[in-house]
């Protein structure tokens, strides 16, 4: 298991984009855990008059380095919290989706049968209908809020994580590892977990780097919509859906929060290319 | 062949069936009374409480229920909009020729630009050039497209003022609607008489913008494809021999390769419809495009469950059949799995 990360750690320095969306991420997380000490204001403390600064003004006193929002508010305070927001929705949907997708792809790909049927079935459903529409009628039915829409996302995101595992465990199932397990005597549980999940760990490292963007990028559509985190907190889909009518006049309030979704979707999105590639070498050849 | 379309038709009737539940399931696992719900109305007297109840059947048990609105779905009746009373049914045909023109052009737009580059990037392999086409359509992949929106209206509205910020075509304009596809309906002959191309050109515009920011990620994703497509069809051996032939670069890429390597492609843009809906309605909230997806967007906030019990019933269906239909035509142009599946 160490040599693998260690491997992964040397592949990806090869890789530039890759290597620089590890930065990214492992600034936004530092931002994310430091927020109480790094950002000058409380997210939710308002400045009386401080109304809509540009970036860089400086107020009785105060400085602001991306200004203020429209209620006085510190927009890089904000944003240092969105970054907690944000990281903390994209490691629950990926932990949710993947914990129970690899249960039921493990399920479904060695025990067959009707297990598969139903198990399968159930995804083709959820994957035929458009992402956001499903989370839409789940947050309906929930109501709107941040807890909601993760449920909603991690459900959407569940098919992937199902059908890798599901076909891994369909072409490790029948190796003599997995055989010489059985004639020991090992139970099923045993073969799945200690024997053929740790055949699959790579592969799910990097629909996880792939499934945390997509988790933020939903979770941040569905605040934008209004369905998902509610104001005061400081989500930055609900910021800058928040900021919209602001557009003309203040477009820092809407850029800002736009700009830091886009970088952080990016460099997961880089990220899993770049262990995909070092993962799996056939792939890197051919593209 | 028979066997096989017969398995696909059980499973698309199934997927349809789980909709349908999920759909119906919705009305009443949302926290309140489903059937003030379905008539919207608060403070009811008893009376006319458990009348309307007794004639929506929610009396009866949960069984009979869904086997009443499965018989009231196959003959058409979606239900009724508590707002504006019309039925689900025709907001829903009176909103689809907007989603549909606004989807065809942008991934004509998408489609267009992405097969090009995609082609170059792989023809070009690890130059700049491959590098920075690929940098952009991952980001074009990642970017969050209702900020996307946002930003193409500040530069292009806002700064320039080139183009239109919300609406489908100029007020002015008072179409006759024939498709309900703007950009046809403003080229019929008495439109033309008695305006021009003015109104054409407006819808054009309208469109424009709001298409850029639908196609943005099926073009990320379409000259990705393209790219790694061409790339492995490009190292098969029968390209070699069409160059061994010295045949020109040009013959070879266009003529040997493409229609290869257009396979996986083609997969790939018929994925893109489902989640196309996705981006409709992110787009369709931004631009205030009367299609649709803002339809769904609205009746959420206005709590008008049956339209998105209805709406979402009838989205998911079309897009179950477009997938279906998709994947039998697929199979009809590959001769390959048509061959297999004729054995």
């Amino acid at each position: 298991m160490r040599e693998l990360f260690l491997e992964l750690f040397k592949d990806l320095k090869k890789n530039k984009g890759a290597f620089a969306g590890l930065w990214v991420i492992l600034f936004f997380i530092t931002l994310g855990l430091l927020a109480p000490i790094l950002s000058p204001y409380p997210p939710d403390q308002v400045v009386d008059g401080a109304l809509r600064l540009p970036p860089n003004s400086h107020f009785q006193g105060h400085y602001f380095l991306f200004g203020t929002d429209d209620i006085g508010r510190d927009l890089l305070s904000r944003l240092i919290y969105g970054s907690r927001v944000s990281l903390w929705v994209g490691l629950s949907v990926v932990l949710l989706s993947a914990s129970l997708g690899t249960f039921l792809g493990l399920s479904a790909g060695y025990f067959g049968g009707w297990v598969d049927r139903v198990i399968s079935r159930t995804m083709d459903f959820i994957m035929a209908l458009p992402s956001v529409l499903f989370a839409i009628v789940i947050v309906a039915v929930l109501g709107p809020g941040l807890l909601n829409a993760i449920v909603a996302v991690s459900i959407v995101a569940l098919p992937n994580f199902t059908r890798l595992i599901r076909a891994q465990v369909l072409a490790e199932k029948n190796k003599q590892y997995v055989q010489a397990a059985q004639l020991y005597g090992a139970g099923a549980f045993r073969i799945l977990f200690k024997e053929i999940l740790p055949n699959c760990v790579a592969p799910l490292i990097v629909q996880a780097s792939l499934g945390f963007s997509e988790g933020v990028l939903n979770c941040a559509a569905l605040g934008f919509l209004g369905l998902g985190a509610q104001a005061p907190t400081p989500e930055w889909g609900t910021m800058l859906s928040d900021a919209r009518s602001f557009l003309e006049s203040s477009p820092w309030m809407v850029n800002l929060p736009g700009l830091c979704i886009l970088v952080v979707v990016l460099s997961f999105n880089l990220l899993g290319d770049g262990l995909r590639d070092a993962l799996d070498p056939r792939l890197k050849n051919r593209t | 062949m028979i066997v096989f379309f017969a398995k696909k038709m059980l499973e698309v009737i199934l997927t349809l069936l789980g909709i349908t539940f999920v759909c119906f399931l919705l009305i009443r696992l949302v926290p309140g009374d489903p059937v003030l719900l379905l008539i919207g109305e608060r403070n009811m007297d008893p009376v006319a409480y458990a009348e309307a109840k007794q004639k929506m059947g929610l009396d009866k048990p949960i069984p009979v229920q869904f086997a009443n609105y499965l018989g009231q779905v196959v003959k058409g009746d979606l239900g009724t909009s508590v707002i504006s009373k019309n039925t689900v049914w025709s907001e829903f045909i009176e909103r689809f020729p907007a989603t549909l023109e606004l989807s065809l052009v942008a991934m004509t737009f998408a489609t267009l630009l992405a097969i090009p580059f995609g082609i170059i990037a792989a023809l070009r392999k690890n130059s700049f050039f491959d590098y920075f086409l690929m940098g952009t359509s991952l980001t074009g992949y990642s970017m969050p497209i209702f900020w996307w929106g946002l930003v193409l209206i500040l530069f292009f509205s806002v700064h320039l003022g080139w183009t239109p910020v919300s609406g489908r075509i100029s007020i002015e304009y008072d179409l006759p609607l024939r498709t309900g596809l703007y950009l046809v309906d403003s080229l019929q002959s008495e439109v033309r008489q008695s305006e021009g191309l003015l109104p054409f050109w407006s819808a054009l515009k309208h469109l424009l913008l709001p298409s850029i920011v639908l196609g943005t990620v099926p073009l990320a994703v379409i000259a990705r494809m393209t790219r790694s497509s061409f790339l492995e069809v490009l190292g098969e051996d029968y390209i070699r021999t069409a160059r061994a032939k010295g045949l020109s670069e040009f013959r070879v890429v266009l003529i040997h390769a493409f229609r290869n390597a257009l396979i996986p492609v083609v997969t790939t843009l018929a994925l893109c419809f489902g989640s196309l809906i996705t981006g409709a309605i992110l787009t369709e909230t931004i631009f205030s495009w009367p299609g649709i997806g803002k339809w769904i967007i609205t009746s959420i906030s206005a709590r008008d469950y049956p339209v998105i019990q209805g709406g979402v019933l009838i989205i998911a269906g079309v897009i179950v059949l477009t997938n279906t239909l998709v994947d039998l035509i697929y199979i009809y142009l590959n001769p390959r799995m048509k061959n297999a599946l004729l054995k």
